[in-house]
């Protein structure tokens, strides 16, 4: 197990600087440059290069930025706020984004699971279809419309919770936005848990703990929705990634200072490392996030408990197979 | 039909049920009787989709949830700690009381595959332990000490180890019996065998079934296999029910169903089975298959397959006709004013055969 999470961490760490590189290369790719600013004269422009060592060949600015980031050093900002490092700047940002998201995975996730397994308990009948509407209607209306209609609703109707986002009120403020968030999620996992809910169910060993006289939450809890669980872990990872990361269009409605606009500002302007770095930390987050879900799946099934040798389905074979189907590429799960 | 020594387990009469699929109701089962006596093992024989497994995961309440039981009752009879009997309707007990009075504790069944019968998400030991602290609340070291016992009785050795492993690691036969080990652990007084050996390869088949049979003579508990192998059959049971389209065709005990088949349909079932000593290079098959139960059946649900039907079989469902104190048989062949028939002449042979072997 300790040799497995070893070789994973090694193994990450040259993803992540694999990821890197091609964003360093894609970067080049795009057009214009960070200072495009009219008013600039050329010999400015060349100075501002000089400056920020954007004249030197690519394959040495490279390895200079990643020597950099390994001193934990990400570089300064262009132009979204000039010579503001970073760090300082997505400092300020990511844990409002990590809240408001956190808060909608574990909405998403809680509900989720709950509707799933109400509906599989009750399939066939009005409850099932209810949750099955639910789940539907989650998957297919977008997050900004929903942000937009509790934000009517709740916000300026109903005066219950803030309209827009304030640090005053962290929590109170980051609700609808969350909610907004969490529809997805709560939609997709009450599908998912619902399918293999069913499948549980319907397996001889719960006939056999049934047998044995265990009835009720016992009966739900220790045997079907743990063996239920692999699925739904492994379509709620990258979910969580996700959300964590923010998303642009709910951050514009509720205008929360988070990552996600940010993202976006500093793709728009050219500003390199902003995006660079927060490209890193999503990679991060999701390298991190399926290594935590391999451990997992080993906690909750023994059967693909860690050995550190090969022949053991990974996470992006299991998801594959969660939302693709076991045999054909592109049928539904 | 009564024997005053005998104490009566389970009396299952006019059993009558019903499941509703998209095509439209499936009468699954059509009036069965059925009679167990304490200490006695019963076999129920017949083909997929006869409707055996149905009748006893009926007195098990947990039959799917699709199914309505249109009739019937299936009393059980059972002793309370001090002693005194009680006799309950398991049709009439809200499944709620079953898993809290029943399951487990008095009846326990077995399936019929061990690779998916156990939770493979669970260790051995805890799901053997489960019964026991759920109905007893019997203290985690008890339980644990109980189980490792239970596992020595059916046979696993180093049982303290394995009570830590998962079904994965375990090999079939030694996951069935796990799964008697399961279903001994609150001591039942009535064991279900729900084709116990069928999905295990036939070295392990006799082992399994020389378990149970010990288990049952140590015990004195009563058995009901339910299987579609007359060579388990043969090997275990006291008394044969035949079924056929959700109906008891043919009842008895081993040797009368085994010496003496009355039925064409336990002719065919007789004769289907693989034999050494024959002449002839091909085994027997019953021609057809049984009849699609989403249709009611007029008549005798066997007479399209059988090159014996009378003409009132196409008509009129036979009754059960009494051919001796425990042997009954549902044909119009016994009816007095049909013309005589006789077995297959192959299958004659073969008992005769048997016979002298016997003897």
């Amino acid at each position: 197990m300790k040799n497995y999470i070893l070789k994973r961490v090694l193994i990450s760490v040259f993803t992540l600087l694999v990821i890197t590189l091609v964003l360093f290369c894609l970067l080049q790719l795009m057009p214009g440059s960070p200072f495009n600013d009219e008013k600039l004269t050329d010999d400015q422009r060349t100075v501002l290069y000089e400056k920020y060592g954007l004249d030197d060949p690519i394959p040495v600015q490279f390895v200079r930025y990643v020597a950099n980031m390994v001193q934990g050093d990400f570089g300064v900002s262009y132009n979204i706020s000039k010579n503001t490092p970073i760090s300082q700047l997505i400092q300020s940002r990511l844990p409002i984004s990590i809240q408001v998201g956190g808060m909608a995975v574990a909405l998403g996730a809680v509900v989720g699971l709950l509707l799933g397994v109400i509906a599989a308990l009750n399939h066939n009948t009005i409850l099932d279809s209810i949750c099955t509407a639910i789940s539907v209607l989650g998957v297919s209306v977008p997050s900004y419309v929903f942000a937009l209609g509790l934000s009517y609703v709740f916000g300026f109707r109903l005066k219950l919770f803030p309209m827009l986002y304030s640090a005053n009120e962290a929590f109170m403020s980051s609700v609808l936005p969350s909610v907004a968030l969490s529809m997805f999620t709560m939609a997709s996992i009450a599908r998912f848990t619902r399918n293999e809910m069913m499948e549980v169910l319907g397996s001889e060993f719960m006939l056999l703990a049934e047998s044995k006289g265990v009835t009720g939450a016992p009966l739900i809890l220790r045997h079907a929705l743990r063996n239920a669980m692999i699925p739904i872990i492994t379509v709620l990872a990258p979910l969580i990634v996700d959300l964590m990361t923010g998303s642009l269009v709910v951050e514009k409605i509720f205008s929360i200072p988070g990552v996600g606009s940010l993202l976006v500002t500093a793709i728009q302007s050219n500003d390199y490392n902003v995006v660079i770095s927060l490209s890193f930390i999503y990679s991060a987050m999701y390298i991190g996030i399926m290594l935590v879900v391999d451990i997992l799946y080993g906690i909750i099934d023994p059967r693909i408990r860690v050995t550190g040798e090969g022949g053991r389905p990974g996470f992006f074979a299991r998801w594959r197979r969660v939302w693709f189907g076991n045999k054909k590429k592109g049928a539904k799960a | 039909m009564e024997n005053t020594n005998r104490e009566h387990v389970l009396s299952i009469r006019d059993l009558s049920i019903t499941f509703k699929t998209g095509a439209g109701p499936v009468n699954a089962i059509r009036g069965v009787n059925i009679d167990l006596y304490k200490g006695e093992t019963l076999a129920v024989v017949g083909e997929s989709g006869s409707g055996k497994s149905v009748t006893f995961k009926a007195a098990m309440g947990i039959l799917a949830s699709n199914s309505i039981v249109n009739s019937g009752s299936i009393t059980y009879t059972y002793h309370h700690n001090d002693g005194s009997p009680a006799t309950v309707d398991l049709l009439k007990m809200k499944t709620k009381e079953i898993r809290r009075h029943i399951n487990g504790k008095r009846i326990a069944m077995i399936f019929q595959d061990p690779m998916t019968s156990l939770d493979p998400t669970m260790p051995i030991g805890k799901q053997i332990m489960e019964g026991m602290i759920w109905h007893y609340k019997t203290p985690k070291k008890e339980a644990w000490k109980k189980a490792v016992h239970l596992l020595e009785e059916v046979g696993i050795d180093e049982p303290e180890k394995r009570m830590r492993q998962y079904p994965h690691q375990l090999s079939g036969g030694m996951r069935q019996r796990v799964v008697i080990a399961i279903a001994l652990a609150c001591d039942p007084d009535l064991l279900i065998c729900d084709e116990p050996t069928t999905a295990l390869d036939v070295t392990i088949q006799a082992k399994i079934l020389e378990l149970i049979k010990r288990v049952q003579a140590e015990r004195g508990i009563s058995v009901i296999y339910i299987t579609h192998d007359l060579g388990v059959v043969a090997k275990v049971a006291d008394f044969v029910n035949v079924m056929y389209a959700g109906k008891i065709v043919e009842t008895g005990t081993i040797d009368e169903i085994f010496y003496d088949p009355r039925h064409p349909y336990t002719w065919g079932l007789l004769s289907a089975m693989p034999d050494l000593d024959t002449d002839d290079d091909r085994l027997y098959t019953i021609p057809g298959s049984p009849p699609n139960l989403l249709h009611p059946v007029t008549g005798d649900a066997f007479a399209p397959r059988n090159k014996y039907a009378l003409n009132i079989d196409e008509r009129l469902e036979p009754p059960m006709f009494k051919v001796s104190e425990t042997h009954y048989a549902a044909t119009w062949l016994l009816d007095e004013r049909a013309p005589k028939v006789e077995m297959p002449a192959e299958l004659r042979a073969r008992i005769q055969r048997m016979t002298k072997e016997a003897n």
